[in-house]
């Protein structure tokens, strides 16, 4: 092996002839593979960054997991029932959730309204920082008309600015009979607009102080239940189920994949499906390196019978085309993964300039594009193993040289 | 016993019959030249005794072992170890320098660098090309390519040394030192010497010469 390597070391040096081993024909083999592996890394980084991109948005604004009592409860009865099932750094905070009816300036649409508590949302959300206008303030609970953080898209809808004020209705249950509603409107203040980064979250919630949620439902201190941050978010759909089993159906629980089960599972099975599609066009681009080793061991006849008339067995012969198809394919393939994160760069440029994803659709406003280091693996593994391939061939013939055949004319 | 034996060796290449059936015997540390005309097949011959090639029908017998049983491998070893070439054209390597191109058949035999960069240096100082260790073939005249040959074909101190019309690309006062240089190496490293050529002048001063024609000897 020293040999083949001292071999291929000399050839790719070149001396001072004016046969080069990175000719014209290496270099276009170069960039047809450069532009196929350019390719599939831009891809798999979009892909892959719609799917981290949801996932962040999504445990931004929702945790990693809510645990629901039936018929409601205090925050500190849910929170003691669970905290033997799940770890000691487990961050918890209690929400209460009320659908209402919001109208402004002829618009009519559902809100959702989310009940916060200040003092333990920011260890489990991480909603603060995802403010575009005005400020994050929830006041005291105690307000007559509660400042409230809108979504982007309930601020765009019902056109509503930083304070600017809007009622919303809300049904209330009879305390005599629970068949029949009463409508409660309530008053509040637009301190600031979210970007959730979610279309769903942007375009319904409405971020309130808890005690000023639970005044406005007028359900006293209970809540819908709490949001935990565990510390590995993988942990969330075994703690569901391990709380299901423990309560039944006293308890509901909902973990954040569940949230958009869906939509993460086709982007799982789209991101396969893509890297293998579009390895075809690595395929297609190792027709050139294919074609390029057959045209370097036509030109390279003298060399191979001076090396077979000095001893040199078929392997050596061999493994120095195949040194050289796996080069090219390493040169292209590098070249592809710098142009492929350049384009990455421009993507993301271009898509904050442009706003290239259609929010509606993908529910998502902005894509982080991801370039994860076991999408390049998986990359340069599949693309070395089909440069390598596509050596064998050109490689072997060269090999099958007779030593006298380069031999005989100069 | 000779050395090698070649018994009724035929050639040809499609219609074109090259070698007819040609006997031959070289003992070892014996100088024989292979006179002909260009055409004659004697570089075919030299190339089928030196396991390049293969005969349609004969045996080659090296050291009494028939060449035909011996497998790739085998064949490939024993150019490297014990047969050096030298060419017309010299065959030099054209990305490795003149030191690189004589350390070729160690590196290939799996010797140790330096001491295929020190031997190497050794034989092109015998040459008397040690200034020229670095440069590359195609900085060097024809007469010191031939020496850097001369050189390789020396390496793993060979049995026998086949030259192809060593001095047909040199001029005459090269071609001369070439040929001195031929029968000083035979006599210090008691060579067997095959040697082809159509330069009469390089045959006669060979102890035999044998000339051949049309693929057959001529007597």
């Amino acid at each position: 092996m020293k040999t083949l390597f001292w071999l291929l070391k000399h050839y790719i040096r070149g001396g001072k002839h004016k046969r080069r081993f990175f000719d014209l024909t290496s270099w276009l083999s170069i960039a047809g593979m450069a532009l196929a592996i350019a390719c599939m890394v831009v891809t798999m980084a979009v892909v892959s960054g719609y799917i981290s991109t949801l996932q962040k948005s999504i445990q931004d604004s929702f945790g990693h997991l809510i645990v629901m009592k039936r018929g409601f409860g205090t925050a500190q009865e849910i929170t003691k029932d669970i905290a033997p099932l799940v770890s000691a750094s487990t961050a918890t905070t209690p929400f209460l959730m009320v659908e209402a009816i919001l109208a402004r300036q002829g618009h009519l649409s559902g809100v959702i309204f989310e009940g916060m508590d200040p003092e333990t949302m920011d260890s489990v959300l991480s909603v603060r920082g995802r403010l575009i206008d005005g400020t994050f303030e929830l006041g005291t609970g105690l307000e007559e008309t509660p400042p409230v953080v809108i979504g982007k898209g309930v601020a765009e809808k019902f056109n509503l600015k930083i304070g600017d004020e809007m009622k919303a209705t809300i049904p209330l249950s009879s305390e005599f009979d629970r068949s029949s509603f009463r409508p409660k409107m309530g008053r509040f203040r637009v301190a600031g607009i979210l970007d959730f980064g979610r279309f769903d979250f942007d375009s319904r919630y409405i971020v309130i102080h808890l005690k000023s949620a639970q005044r406005f439902a007028e359900v006293g201190e209970r809540v819908t239940g709490i949001r935990l941050r565990l510390p590995d978010d993988s942990q969330a759909t075994p703690v569901a189920k391990l709380i299901e089993e423990k309560f039944g159906h006293k308890y509901w629980t909902r973990d954040w994949i569940e949230v958009n089960k869906n939509l993460f599972e086709a982007a799982k099975l789209e991101k396969t499906v893509i890297f293998f599609v579009l390895l075809v066009l690595v395929i297609a681009a190792s027709f050139n390196v294919t074609s390029m080793m057959f045209v370097s061991v036509m030109r390279r006849y003298p060399d191979i019978s001076v090396l077979r008339t000095l001893g040199s067995p078929k392997w050596l012969v061999r493994g120095l085309f195949i040194g050289q198809g796996l080069i090219v394919g390493w040169v292209g393939s590098a070249l592809g993964v710098i142009l492929g994160l350049l384009l990455c760069y421009g993507f993301e440029k271009a898509e904050n300039t442009l706003g290239l994803i259609p929010s509606q659709v993908y529910k998502l406003s902005t894509i982080k594009v991801d370039v994860r280091p076991a999408d390049l693996f998986w990359i340069l593994f599949a693309s070395s193993l089909i440069c390598l391939i596509s050596t064998l061939i050109p490689a072997s013939q060269g090999s099958r040289v007779e030593p006298v055949e380069g031999l005989r004319y100069e | 016993m000779s050395l090698i034996k070649a018994v009724k060796i035929e050639k040809s290449y499609g219609l074109l019959r090259i070698l007819k059936g040609l006997d031959f015997e070289v003992y070892a540390g014996e100088a024989v030249c292979i006179l002909g005309t260009s055409g004659a097949g004697k570089s075919t011959f030299l190339h089928i005794l030196g396991s390049l090639d293969k005969p349609n029908s004969g045996q080659v017998i090296w050291n009494g072992e028939d060449l035909s049983l011996r497998n790739d491998e085998e064949l490939s070893r024993l150019r490297n170890e014990k047969i050096g070439f030298v060419f017309q054209f010299h065959h030099l390597l054209q990305e490795f320098t003149a030191l690189e191109n004589v350390m070729m058949p160690g590196k290939i035999a799996g010797m140790a660098h330096n001491h295929c960069r020190a031997r190497a240096a050794e034989l092109l100082e015998v040459m008397g090309m040690s200034h020229r260790l670095a440069h590359y073939p195609s900085e060097l005249s024809g007469g010191e390519q031939q020496r850097v040959s001369i050189a390789r074909a020396l390496f793993n101190r060979p049995q026998v040394l086949l030259a192809d019309e060593p001095t047909g690309n040199l001029d005459t006062e090269n071609s001369s030192r070439i040929q001195e240089l031929f029968f000083d190496l035979k006599k210090q490293m008691n060579l067997t010497l095959i040697a082809v050529t159509h330069d009469v002048g390089f045959a006669m001063k060979f102890p035999r010469a044998v000339r051949m024609a049309d693929g057959q000897w001529v007597f």
